[in-house]
This record gives C-alpha cells, sequence and structure tokens, in this order.
C-alpha cells in the first residue's frame, strides 16, 4: 500500500469522524434497542395498549388513567413494595458480606488462589440454576436442610411453603450467589491501600479495630459507593432466581416488581398499563441510585 | 488473522440463518399441551397424516402454565402456529385470530362448538371434560374411609368431609386432599350448592348471595383446618403431589384418566359430594388454526382430515376422552368404570349451570381473575372475609365483561 | 500473631463449605436414581450411583439442540461484543472530539435500562425489525455492552499514543492502525471481555424469554426454567440439565480465573 499524501484538512475531517465510525455500531444498538424502547415504552404508557392491539393506531392515547390505575392497583404496590424491602434488607447484608471475606482475604493466608476461587464461583452461576441449586437443598420435609435440621433433633421446618421463609430464602441465595463478585471490588480496593498507612498506625498504636475503622474503611471510598449502587440495581430487577427459586413465592409472598410487570403484559396482556408500571420503577431505581450517591457522598464530608 | 476472523463469522452467520430457516408449506407447527396421552395419540395420528398427504404437522409442546402466553407473544409476534390445542378460553381471547371452519367441515355433527363475533365457527372440538374426584383407595381402604360408589347415594359435603378426615395426620399422608389451584375446579362448588353464578348476564349475579358465601367460607376453613395442604399453591401441580400417594383425594378433571395410567397405587374415580345439588363444568378442548400462520390451507386440510369419524374417534379413544361427535360411541377400555362416573356427573348436572359457564367463559381474562380469588381463599395472610372476596370477584367479573 | 492466623483458616474453611457444598450436592444429587431423590432419609452423596437422569436429560428430544443454541448465541454475541466494545473504547479512549463527553453519558446511562425495564417496548421492537423469534435477537443487542466499553477504555487508555500517531505518518489508514495496533496490544483486556461476554449470554434467561418462542430456538436457561414449571417436583432431569449447564463456565473459569478476577476489578472501578 503506497503512502498517501493527506493534507491537514483531510486529516483533521477524519480525526472527527472516525470517532464516530468506531462508536457507530455501539451507537445504533443502543438507539435501537435501549433508548428506541425507552420512549415506546413510555409512549405505550399513556396508552391502552394490549398484546393483540395488532397496529399501533389501534391504541387510544388514555393520558394518565394507566397512572391512576396503578396507584390503586394493590398487587402492584404490594410487589413495589416488596422490592424495596428486598434492597433495603440486602445491600447492607451483601456489602457486609463481600467486605468482611474480602478482608479475610487479604490478610496472609495460604492457598489464598484456590478461597477466592471458591467464593468467586457462584457468579458464574445462572440465576435459574441458583434458584434450583436452593430449591432443592430447602424444599420440602426431607430437603437436605430439614434433613440437617431433624439430625440436630429439631422438627422439620416448614420452608417454601412458609412465605417468611421463603422470603429469607431469596435474601440468602441472592447474597450467596453475589458476594463473590462483590468481594473481589473489595479487595482491589484494599490491595490498592497503601501498607505505609497501616505502618504508621501500627507505630502509633492502634489495634486491628482501630487501623480498620480510621483507615481501611474510609480508604474504600470509591468502592463502597460502587458496591451500594450496583447492588441496588441489582437487588431491584430481580427476577430469574425468584422464578425457579419460589415461582413468586406461597401466595405472591415472594413476588417482586418484575415478575409483576412481565406478568402483566404477558399473562394478562395489558401493556400499557405494564408500561407505566416499568416508568415507576425507573423513577424508583434512579430515586433510590441518587439516595445512594448523596448519601456515601456526604458521608465523606463528615 | 483477518481472514480466518472473517470466515469463522460467515461459518456461524450461516449457522445461524439455517438455525431460523422458515418452514416450507409441507411442514406446519402445532401447538400443543398434554395432561396424559394426548400428545401421544395425537403424534400417532399426525404421523399417519404424513404417510397420507407427506406433509409434516411438527407438535410442540408447551408447558400449560405458560401456553396462553406463549400463543399470545406468538400471535402478537406474528409468528402464529398453523394449528393448536385450544380451551374455549384461547378460543375467546384470540378469536379474531382464528380462522373460521364452517366451510372446512361438516359442523352439524359435533357439539362444544365455539363461534366468533360474526357467528362462524372458529374450532374443531376434540374432547369433552369434566370435573371429577378422584381417590387413593389404598390410603382410604387402610383407614377405613366410607365412599360412595357409581349409584349409591351421593355424599354431602359434610359428609365427604368427615370421612376424609380420618386420614389426617395418619402416617403415610400428608394432608386428607388435593384441590387444583385453579380457580376452574372451584366454581362448580358454587353450582352444587345451587347457585347459578349470573341471573342476568352480566350485569346481576348471585355471587353476593348466603349460599355462594356458605360454599367460600367452606373452602376457606378447609386450608385454615389443614384439610387441604398449601402445598397446590407453591408447586402449582396437584396431579404431581397425587402421584405421591400421599394425598387420599384429588379434585381433578378427567383429563387425569389416563394421565393417571401408570399410578404405583390403587385409585378410583367416585361421585363428587353435593350440598344442594350435584353439578360439575364442562369443558373441551378443541383444534384451531390461526391466521397469519403462512400455512392456512394446509392447516384448513387437517381440521377436514380430523374430523373424520376414523380419526376423530381414533383420538378419542386413545386417550380416552369423551368424544363432542354427535353418533360416535367411544370405547372406554380400562377406563370404562371411571367415564361413567364422569358421564355420570354430567348428566346430573342441571341445564341452567352448563348455560351460566358459558357465559362465564365468554368473559375476557375471567380465568386469572378466579385464580386470584381462589388463591386469596387458600391465603393464610388474607384477612378478607368470604363475603368481601366474592364481592371483590363480582365487581372485577362485571368490569371485564363484554359490554354488547 | 499465630492465633489470628489458625483462625483466619477456620473462617475460610467455613466459607468454603458454605460456597461450595451446595454446589456439589446438587452434582451429586444427579446421579441419584429417583428412589433416592424422594427418600425420605437422603444421604449427601449417591447410595447407589446412576447415570439415567443424564440419559433422561439428553434423550429429551431436543436437549441436544438447547446445548447447540446456547453455544451459538454465546460465542457469536462474543464475536460481537469484542469487535465493536473495543471499537467504541478506542474512539473514547484515543480521540478528542465534539460530543465525547455526551456520548459517554448516554452510554453510561443506558446502564439505568436494563432490559427489565424495557422488556414490553423491546418485544415491540424485535417485532418491527423482523427479529422476534430469532437467536439473532439473542446475539446482536446484548453485545453491546456499557461495561465492556468501559473495560476496553480504560486498557487502551495505557497503549501509547506515540505508536499510534507514527502510524498515521506513515500513512496508515485508521482501519489498519484499529486492526494491526490496537487489537493486538489489548489481547488481556480482549480475553476479559470475551470470557464475560461468554459468561452473560450463557447464562441469559430474560433475552430469551422476551425474544423466543420456538422451543426449538431455547437456549438452555430458559428450557432449564420452562421445565421447572412443568415439572414442579420431577427433579430428575431437572438436575441433571443444572449440573450440565455448569460445566462450560466452569471450564472457562479454570482455565481463565485470573481473567475474570482481572475483569470483575476493572468494570467495578470505572471512573
Amino acid at each position: 500500500m503506497g503512502k498517501k499524501v493527506q493534507t491537514y484538512r483531510s486529516y483533521i475531517l477524519k480525526q472527527k469522524i472516525v470517532p464516530y465510525l468506531f462508536l457507530g455500531p455501539n451507537l445504533l444498538i443502543f438507539s435501537i434497542f435501549i433508548i428506541l424502547p425507552a420512549l415506546i415504552g413510555i409512549y405505550y404508557s399513556f396508552t391502552d395498549m394490549t398484546l393483540f392491539t395488532f397496529s399501533v393506531s389501534d391504541a387510544h392515547f388514555i393520558g394518565l388513567d394507566n397512572y391512576r390505575a396503578l396507584l390503586q392497583d394493590q398487587d402492584f404496590i404490594a410487589a413495589l413494595w416488596n422490592t424495596i424491602k428486598l434492597v433495603v434488607v440486602t445491600v447492607p447484608i451483601m456489602f457486609t458480606t463481600s467486605l468482611l471475606v474480602a478482608v479475610l482475604l487479604v490478610q496472609p493466608l495460604k492457598a489464598k488462589g484456590f478461597f477466592r476461587a471458591v467464593y468467586y464461583w457462584p457468579v458464574m452461576i445462572s440465576a435459574v440454576v441458583v434458584g434450583i441449586i436452593w430449591q432443592w437443598i430447602l424444599a420440602g420435609n426431607f430437603g437436605l436442610f430439614n434433613t440437617i435440621v431433624k439430625s440436630l433433633g429439631l422438627d422439620p421446618i416448614e420452608t417454601l411453603i412458609n412465605p417468611r421463609f421463603a422470603w429469607w430464602s431469596v435474601v440468602f441465595a441472592v447474597v450467596w450467589s453475589r458476594t463473590g463478585y462483590y468481594m473481589i471490588v473489595f479487595v482491589a480496593a484494599l490491595l490498592s491501600i497503601p501498607e505505609s498507612l497501616y505502618e504508621a498506625a501500627e507505630m502509633d498504636g492502634a489495634n486491628k479495630l482501630q487501623k480498620f475503622r480510621h483507615i481501611t474503611y474510609p480508604s474504600l471510598r470509591a468502592a463502597r459507593l460502587m458496591v451500594f449502587i450496583l447492588v441496588t440495581m441489582e437487588i431491584f430487577k430481580i427476577y430469574p432466581l425468584v422464578v425457579t427459586l419460589t415461582g413468586g413465592g406461597p401466595f405472591d409472598s415472594t413476588q417482586f416488581t418484575v415478575q409483576y410487570i412481565y406478568e402483566m403484559a404477558f399473562k394478562k396482556y395489558q401493556v400499557g398499563l405494564a408500561s407505566s408500571m416499568s416508568v415507576v420503577m425507573l423513577l424508583i431505581v434512579t430515586i433510590f441510585t441518587a439516595l445512594n450517591f448523596f448519601l456515601s457522598k456526604r458521608g465523606e464530608n463528615k | 488473522m483477518k481472514k480466518v476472523l472473517f470466515m469463522l463469522f460467515a461459518v456461524l452467520s450461516v449457522l445461524v440463518l439455517v438455525g431460523c430457516k422458515d418452514e416450507g408449506v409441507t411442514e406446519l407447527q402445532m401447538l400443543w399441551w398434554s395432561d396424559g396421552t394426548e400428545g401421544d395419540v395425537m403424534q400417532t395420528l399426525l404421523d399417519d397424516y404424513l404417510e397420507e398427504t407427506g406433509i409434516t404437522i411438527e407438535l410442540v409442546p408447551i408447558a400449560y402454565n405458560d401456553y396462553e402466553a406463549r400463543l399470545a407473544t406468538m400471535i402478537s409476534g406474528e409468528e402464529a402456529p398453523a394449528l393448536a390445542r385450544v380451551t374455549e378460553g384461547h378460543l375467546n381471547n384470540f378469536k379474531t385470530q382464528i380462522l373460521p371452519l364452517d366451510d372446512v367441515y361438516d359442523t352439524s355433527g359435533f357439539t362444544n362448538l365455539f363461534y366468533n363475533a360474526d357467528g362462524d365457527v372458529i374450532s374443531l372440538p376434540m374432547d369433552i371434560t369434566a370435573n371429577g374426584l378422584f381417590v387413593n383407595l389404598d390410603l382410604l381402604d387402610a383407614n377405613g374411609v366410607n365412599y360412595p360408589e357409581l349409584g349409591d347415594p351421593v355424599w354431602t359435603w359434610a359428609e365427604f368431609e368427615t370421612e376424609m378426615l380420618k386420614l389426617k395426620d395418619k402416617a403415610g399422608v400428608t394432608a386428607p386432599g388435593l384441590f387444583d389451584h385453579q380457580g376452574h375446579r372451584f366454581m362448580p362448588l358454587l353450582y352444587q350448592n345451587g347457585v347459578k353464578i349470573w341471573s342476568t348476564p352480566y350485569s346481576a349475579s348471585n355471587l353476593k348471595s348466603t349460599a355462594a358465601v356458605e360454599v367460600v367460607q367452606m373452602m376457606m376453613d378447609f386450608y385454615e383446618e389443614g384439610f387441604l395442604p398449601l402445598d397446590t399453591y407453591v408447586t402449582k401441580n396437584s396431579a404431581s403431589l397425587f402421584r405421591t400417594g400421599q394425598y387420599g383425594f384429588h379434585i381433578s378433571g378427567n383429563w387425569n384418566v389416563s394421565g393417571y395410567q401408570d399410578l404405583t397405587f390403587d385409585w378410583a374415580v367416585v361421585p363428587m359430594p353435593k350440598m344442594a345439588n350435584r353439578a360439575t363444568i364442562l369443558g373441551g378442548k378443541s383444534l384451531a388454526a390461526f391466521d397469519g400462520s403462512g400455512a392456512e390451507k394446509e392447516a384448513k386440510d387437517f381440521i377436514a382430515w380430523m374430523s373424520e369419524g376414523a380419526q376423530h374417534d381414533a383420538y378419542t379413544g386413545g386417550v380416552p376422552y369423551l368424544t363432542p361427535r354427535l353418533g360416535a360411541t367411544v370405547n372406554y377400555g380400562n377406563f370404562a368404570d371411571q367415564y361413567a362416573v364422569f358421564l355420570d356427573e354430567i348428566a346430573n348436572t342441571n341445564e341452567m349451570y352448563v348455560q351460566d359457564w358459558l357465559n362465564q367463559v365468554m368473559i375476557p381474562g375471567m380465568y386469572p381473575l378466579i385464580n386470584q380469588f381462589v388463591q386469596d381463599i387458600a391465603d393464610p395472610n388474607n384477612t378478607k372475609t368470604a363475603l368481601q372476596l366474592l364481592t371483590d370477584l363480582e365487581t372485577a367479573l362485571k368490569a371485564a365483561a363484554p359490554t354488547s | 500473631m499465630k492465633k489470628m492466623t489458625v483462625a483466619n483458616y477456620i473462617i475460610a474453611g467455613i466459607l468454603v463449605f458454605i460456597f461450595l457444598m451446595p454446589v456439589i450436592y446438587i452434582i451429586s444429587s444427579s446421579f441419584k436414581p429417583i428412589n433416592e431423590l424422594f427418600s425420605s432419609t437422603p444421604t449427601f452423596f449417591p447410595i447407589q450411583w446412576t447415570l439415567a437422569n443424564y440419559g433422561a436429560a439428553l434423550s429429551r428430544g431436543d436437549f441436544a439442540q438447547y446445548i447447540f443454541n446456547s453455544f451459538l448465541v454465546a460465542i457469536s454475541s462474543t464475536f460481537i461484543a469484542v469487535i465493536i466494545n473495543t471499537m467504541s473504547g478506542y474512539a473514547l479512549a484515543k480521540f478528542r472530539f465534539k460530543f465525547d463527553n455526551v456520548i459517554m453519558l448516554v452510554i453510561l446511562s443506558t446502564i439505568m435500562l436494563p432490559l427489565e425495564v424495557i422488556m414490553v417496548p423491546i418485544f415491540s421492537v424485535l417485532k418491527f425489525f423482523g427479529l422476534y423469534n430469532s437467536l439473532w435477537a439473542l446475539i446482536i443487542p446484548p453485545a453491546a455492552t456499557p461495561t465492556g466499553i468501559f473495560l476496553m477504555r480504560q486498557y487502551l487508555l495505557t497503549i501509547p499514543d506515540e505508536i499510534i500517531q507514527s502510524a498515521r505518518i506513515d500513512g496508515a489508514s485508521e482501519g489498519r492502525i484499529f486492526f494491526s495496533i490496537i487489537l493486538p496490544n489489548a489481547k488481556p483486556a480482549i480475553a476479559t471481555l470475551a470470557i464475560f461476554s461468554f459468561m452473560w449470554r450463557w447464562n441469559d434467561y430474560v433475552w430469551p424469554l422476551i425474544a423466543i418462542s420456538s422451543p426449538r430456538k431455547y437456549t438452555l436457561q430458559l428450557a432449564i426454567a420452562n421445565f421447572t414449571g412443568e415439572f414442579g417436583t420431577d427433579y430428575s432431569s431437572i438436575l441433571a440439565m443444572s449440573a450440565i449447564s455448569m460445566i462450560p463456565m466452569l471450564i472457562v473459569f479454570i482455565i481463565f480465573q485470573r481473567q475474570f478476577v482481572q475483569g470483575t476489578v476493572e468494570s467495578g472501578m470505572k471512573g
């Protein structure tokens, strides 16, 4: 290939266009499969669209009716509230477990690689299979869980038939399957804290707890924020794991927002209503995430 | 390196395209679900059809829980199957997308036909179903439970409960019996207490009557006392629970007769209890051909073939099922005794209840409403009274009912 | 000092048990015959090892098809993901252009719009583009991932500008630069992205749920979830299928463990 003689102009032109070309495919996909659907979804939320409204012109504009309806929908409110409870309960638990396991992993230990691999492995299992694993262990009087309970001399416990137990088993399964991921985030953050800080503290006579409180924890600011936000977003959209673990639980006790919206659209055919519910869900996730962000930032300025 | 990558990509593209190939019209899809042997019997007939005509019809089984949602998304996604097994509920929901069949087969030879808004027949009835009572004879006999047989005076729900309570907390028994979680299984109990749902469809109902409240209260008590287990609402599959042999009875329908052939314990169908009178709900599955599948003509040809006596009777006799084909006699063979009970249930159901249920079925989205209703009855955290639940159901049904 | 370390090992050991035991249990259960699966006195390991459940799962008509579909989707999508996300990462890392911050923000905000929030309109869009019930719907849209873009951008920032500049001065076209300089030098990040992409697509459930209706096009996860609904308490095939579905990820994980750890760190610590 011979040398091309470039003029300065064509060089600048290229510099301007080329990045867009490289970004092109991604932007195209985002536009068509994320931004466009988001706009369409907002539009649907103001119509009485059903799964059978075959041409969009058949759907009638009904203004805020869907939004009024969803405020009246006890089951939707219940599912939403259930999801918020799940977030509020699970985020701190996940945060704590992943942080503590990370702290353990940065101690002087042999076979660290092995431990890290084992703790990370559940992250690789699909949510569908995680639900199956825990259903298999917990379900019924003859599952592994109750067998262990009985061997301790106790009566078998009502597991997935009991709404509270089922709800907490969701928390447990999620924490079990995702701790490894956030653990790694913390491990990296922990490893980047300069040894010199700890050495200085040693010389001042600080014990382990003090070192953690005054050096480790504050240094994890960025990681903490990241973990809080990611876990919040993740729990809000929980779905496949619950489907296989409890199916929505005994009497909808483990029915969360995404499942409710999915069934509203695809089983009750109420596309307009489901879209309005999606919009509400999105708003709530955004608010929660923003809250997390600002609370964490504020904590810094103390 | 680049070349290798592009070749790999090309190969993958071809594979994907091959995988997504459209069927030509020598291959159709028939959406299906089976409760027992229906799928196997239909498959034999499809094999015969292939031999006779060279056209392959692929049986596509979908779990019943997802069936309607799947059908809905396929139709909405413009991937309608050529044919599908359907209930009256499906026929009602999708009636504008189903092809009329008056010119395809002789509809006068069948009962249980379904019509669209223009009065065209849109289904080929395949079988008639009725609700009924299955019992685990081994458990009943071992625990001295008395039950009526065909011809004996039929027991009341109170007598039924007394007898079945003998099973409670016995060895090998998880709960006296099972009631399918679907609302459809509960509704006949209203009829059994003389409650017709609609006095004037769809503006005046009898759902708030004392008789109706009595029935709902009875059901709520059953769950509270542990007469019926909550497992039904966890697994949503009572048949699989009944199979474990840990339950004395299963209120279900005749579709389980062939399904239960392979049970390891002794079982039978016995008359359902009554309150004021006996009643069962009739239903039926049909075949429907869908518009927009691209194989409409071939689908209609198949339906014509299927409607002929030889094939149709082979289906109803093979499963076996009650037949909607007039003048056909089904040889129930080993299932004669069980079917005799079902036929007896049907014979003892007042025509007004049959008509009432036909009105009920025409309400779009009716099934999710009664399913939720029955789930609330069983829900231990439910705080509403029987009357409140019935009132809410009435309101919801009226709101959903067709206005014309 | 010594006491602390022993306590650490004990805790580490308990954690190993908690994280590993359930997985081993489900695998060992998949080798149990039916009577053991429903026995009232279950044991951890099978008393009698059997391959019957695997036989039942594999002979269930389309099981091989589901595995094939999952591989097809995972590999194709990974291929596309590597190319387009590296391209985008490169653009964001090495170019200054008018809307670069805006675009960065747009990409970031798409994280807030996960599939679960736009399920129904996605269905409409797929329908419109004729992608409904097509495996392409599982391959192309999910390939564009913000996480992937940022992963590549982080790494590509470390490629010295001089190399690129001198190539330009030598008259190489941008495309040439991308393929001959960027791609080869980004191998570690590409490996990480490829592995994550494969994992995400292999484990996908919601995309296939929305996009696929023909059982013949099910991916493995969709098939397993469907069977769970249908058979309720019939675990025998489900256990075997679940065990089989973990195998590819296990192999990938053992070989590429370091990349997974690296990738998590880099994607978690973006910006």
